[in-house]
């Protein structure tokens, strides 16, 4: 990645957790966890302290999340066929994307315990007959996710599945501003986006 | 602002649970101060041991001014970028309107920060308090090396980079449920910016400009 490139953070990481690890000993697994550079997973060592975090109320949070993602894969999935051009390569690559979202959110539903709600045998997409009414559809489905994450996102107790909901929303918002480009509106046209985005 | 109701309950068990979970939140701290984020050095160079667990969750005034400080350099960086002969209109006319952002944002966080009783940082006034700064977050390329439109916007795309990350971080430490859904709304904003700045740079090149489905490498 081009702006990677630029960056030295896991070298930082590193050099910083050297000089602060001689006083923290004990805490050798969370300063693994800290170190979460590109070529380690995330917080190997700790993810059993993680887990046991979640609670019954996190994971009824995550899976209403994981019912929307459901939903914006069968919309990707039916509207896809309608697109062309750039529009329908952004939309097949956003369908993959949305995946990746539901797989995160079942294995952290999982992970912690829980069962992952599945994804419904059909759902009432409306009736979209061509490329304009695919990207309302679209754009009506990212902004609910959105909405639905900005609810969840505070709602959810432990830190870092607060940040593993971050990571996403971000990702559908930059989804929202690409759908928003495609049909000639601003791309990003507040500061700060709401659930009204 | 937004109108959201405030579960106390809620906030009140978190902050139980950052209380007698300190480790997570210890290693978010670190990871923060890991990032470049220089005002949250001092405090994590103070955690300490207690019991063998890490001690010391950062408090949200500090995560807020470590924020600021990062959407200070942004400022600094986009006025500082459309000083630039070499832009295009179109990218002239989005980098206006991300500095607007991104004014806005530090009007927010400072408010924020203030209520907190927390003190706000000077804007960057000077470019050697810039480059300062991005030494910081070690940020490589040097401001004074630009000379094309296209260098321009990997570097922009290398700080909003740095910025989402920052996010992501506040968003993992904050306990307040407000400063929570601020900061949600500013990251999500920040990954918009990064999107149309690898328009910019890839015309027509989607994975390209939303190259991860996990925004801040979540």
């Amino acid at each position: 990645m081009a702006s990677d490139d630029l960056l030295s953070d896991s070298a930082s990481r590193r050099a910083f957790l050297r000089t602060a690890g001689a006083g923290l000993a004990g805490g050798s697994g969370v300063l693994l966890a800290a170190c979460g550079g590109s070529s380690k997973p995330a917080r190997p060592t700790v993810a059993s302290a993680y887990q046991a975090q979640v609670r019954d109320a996190d994971i009824s949070v995550l899976n209403g999340v994981l019912d929307l993602e459901h939903t914006a894969i069968a919309a990707y999935t039916a509207g896809i066929p309608l697109l062309t051009g750039h529009a329908r390569v952004a939309a097949t690559w956003f369908l993959g994307q949305e995946l990746q979202h539901a797989a995160k959110l079942e294995a952290t539903i999982t992970g912690a315990g829980g069962k992952a709600n599945p994804a419904q045998a059909s759902y009432d997409l409306g009736n979209p007959s061509n490329a304009d009414q695919v990207l309302e559809l679209l754009h009506r489905t990212e902004t609910s996710l959105l909405s639905a994450y900005l609810d969840a996102l505070p709602r959810l107790i432990p830190g870092w599945l607060r940040a593993v909901a971050a990571g996403i929303l971000a990702n559908e918002s930059q989804h929202l501003s690409v759908l928003q480009a495609a049909q000639g509106r601003n791309p990003v046209p507040g500061a700060f986006v709401t659930a009204h985005a | 602002m937004r109108d959201r109701p405030r579960p106390l309950a809620a906030e009140r068990t978190r902050r139980e649970l950052m209380r007698g979970a300190r480790a997570p939140a210890a290693a978010a701290a670190l990871a923060l101060a890991a990032s470049g984020a220089p005002a949250l050095l001092a405090p994590a160079a103070a955690l300490g041991k207690s019991g063998g667990a890490l001690i010391r969750p950062v408090s949200d005034a500090t995560v807020l001014a470590s924020v600021l400080r990062v959407e200070s350099v942004l400022v600094f960086a986009y006025e500082r970028t459309l000083t630039s002969a070499v832009l295009s209109s179109a990218a002239r006319a989005a980098l206006a309107s991300f500095l607007d952002q991104e004014r806005a944002h530090v009007r927010r966080l400072s408010l924020d920060l203030g209520a907190l009783g927390g003190t706000v940082p000077e804007p960057l006034a000077t470019m050697t308090a810039f480059e300062s700064e991005l030494r910081h977050l070690r940020v490589k390329r040097r401001p004074a090396a630009l000379r094309t439109e296209r260098e321009y916007l990997r570097f922009l795309i290398a700080l909003e980079t740095v910025i989402a990350r920052h996010y992501r971080f506040a968003i993992e430490l904050l306990t307040s449920v407000e400063r929570v859904g601020t900061a949600a709304e500013i990251m999500a904003n920040e990954a918009q910016h990064e999107t149309v700045l690898r328009e910019l740079l890839n015309p027509g090149r989607i994975r390209r400009a939303v190259p991860s489905a996990f925004v801040a490498g979540v």
